[in-house]
């Protein structure tokens, strides 16, 4: 026993010293891995599906019915702002202020999932010009991250329900801004609400704009119940997030805003 | 000699393929198979059927520990070691109380395998709770689902190997 503790004891020095060597390490192992990765994602994607055709065929139909209604709405929705951009755009031109940037945005595949520990890995990295704390978003401009490891070739993104994040945001319509806190497993929740503002679940979240690397105005996801105690200053609420990191196979980074 | 070393070489190779393609498995494939953001550890249920019914690379140390924890270092956030460390350790344990319990049924190889994965979950817990600044909200159930996901693997198999005595019986 004491000479297997003496074996492993040396292994421990071994290792504190191969983490000089760490990012090399992994980039290469990320590198050789990708392309099995993305196969394996995509053979479970199909047989996941093929499940849920036979299992949750009600369900669906189901959903699919909510979504075509919100649908409905959202497309007159999208009239009413359509208007009000181009009147946005008048008035702008006509004070002589500068029109808001459009984000500068690099694409990436999504080459590992680790549910577990909330982080993805991408297939860019600092050869890309990636640096740390840039957002990671969706197509439709839904955040799922930011970068917390940049590798030569890889970027290893946290997501927004991982413990390590939080950032301000904006509850939209109710003029107040809180504070989001991954708290693993998926899920994160909203705090530092102050406890006189009327929240309603189904209100949206976007990012606030505060932090190095998170652009204003990002959604961020949907508030789903509140907690409000009579001890606290402040109220809580769990959040959804606006994507499914299961069906997410490549994301946006954002270079700068 | 040299027959000797070729041997063991062709273990090592075999044990990093293994494990190199269950990390594969584990990270890609079981994500849309995942209770409560949770997947089976392959690897961890590998490393613990091949303690208890296989020699290892070999009999003195398990080296094959620090192959799994290898690749579940290199593809996790953590740095490299941590999984080292706690499945060699977990390793050791598990084989010295092998040499204490005579009888290896299936309950008390279950038992020994939630004790297994109890060690290193608790000590990636404490590990990210020291280093990451991570809290421990969440985590009972976390390592619970991790527990039961897991068990549900590895009593599978060790069902399916226990019909099997001849292999304790060379590993002894």
């Amino acid at each position: 026993m004491k000479k297997k503790l003496f074996v492993l004891a040396i292994l421990v020095l071994f290792f504190v010293a191969a983490n000089f060597f760490e990012k090399e390490i992994k980039n290469f192992f990320y590198s050789i891995s990708q392309k099995s990765q993305i196969a394996l994602a995509s053979a479970s994607e199909n047989i996941f599906a093929f499940y849920e055709i036979f299992f949750k065929a009600q369900d669906l139909q189901r959903e699919n019915q909510a979504l075509r209604i919100e649908i409905q709405g959202l497309k007159t929705q999208i009239i009413g702002l359509k208007n009000l951009e181009e009147e946005n755009r008048f008035l702008r031109g006509a004070l002589a202020l500068e029109l808001p940037e459009r984000l500068e945005l690099l694409f990436a595949d999504v080459v590992m999932k680790n549910i577990a520990d909330d982080f993805i890995l991408i297939n860019k990295g600092a050869e890309n010009g990636l640096e740390e704390d840039m957002a990671v978003i969706t197509a439709e401009k839904v955040l799922i991250g930011k970068i917390t490891t940049v590798f030569n070739g890889f970027s290893q993104v946290s997501l927004i329900t991982n413990k390590e994040i939080g950032f301000a945001v904006d509850i939209q319509d109710r003029d107040c801004m809180a504070k989001t806190k991954g708290i693993g497993n998926s899920a994160f929740i909203l705090d530092f609400i102050p406890r006189e503002k009327e929240i309603f679940a189904g209100d949206y979240v976007s990012t606030a704009g505060q932090e190095a690397g998170l652009p204003k105005g990002l959604l961020v996801g949907e508030i789903v119940d509140i907690q409000k105690s009579d001890l606290s200053v402040y109220q809580q609420a769990n959040l959804r997030s606006g994507f499914q990191i299961q069906e997410i196979q490549r994301v946006f980074v954002v270079l700068d805003y | 000699m040299s027959f000797g070393f070729f041997k063991v070489f062709k273990k090592i190779l075999f044990f990093l393929l293994i494990f190199y393609v269950l990390v594969l498995v584990q990270t890609s494939f079981f994500t849309h198979f995942n209770i409560f953001g949770q997947v089976p550890n392959l690897i961890l249920i590998a490393l613990f059927l091949i303690i208890i019914f296989d020699r290892g690379i070999s009999g003195f140390f398990p080296f094959e520990a620090i192959l799994a924890g290898l690749f579940l270092d290199i593809f996790s956030y953590r740095f490299l070691g941590v999984s080292i460390f706690l499945l060699c350790l977990a390793s050791i344990f598990s084989q010295e109380i092998l040499k204490v319990v005579k009888e290896h049924s299936f309950i008390i190889l279950c038992v020994l395998f939630i004790a297994f994965v109890l060690f290193y979950e608790s000590g990636i817990l404490l590990f990210d709770y020291f280093f990451n600044q991570i809290d421990f909200s969440g985590a009972a159930k976390a390592i619970l689902i991790k527990v039961s996901y897991n068990l549900f693997f590895s009593s599978l198999i060790l069902c399916l190997i226990l019909k099997f005595p001849n292999a304790l019986e060379a590993k002894k």
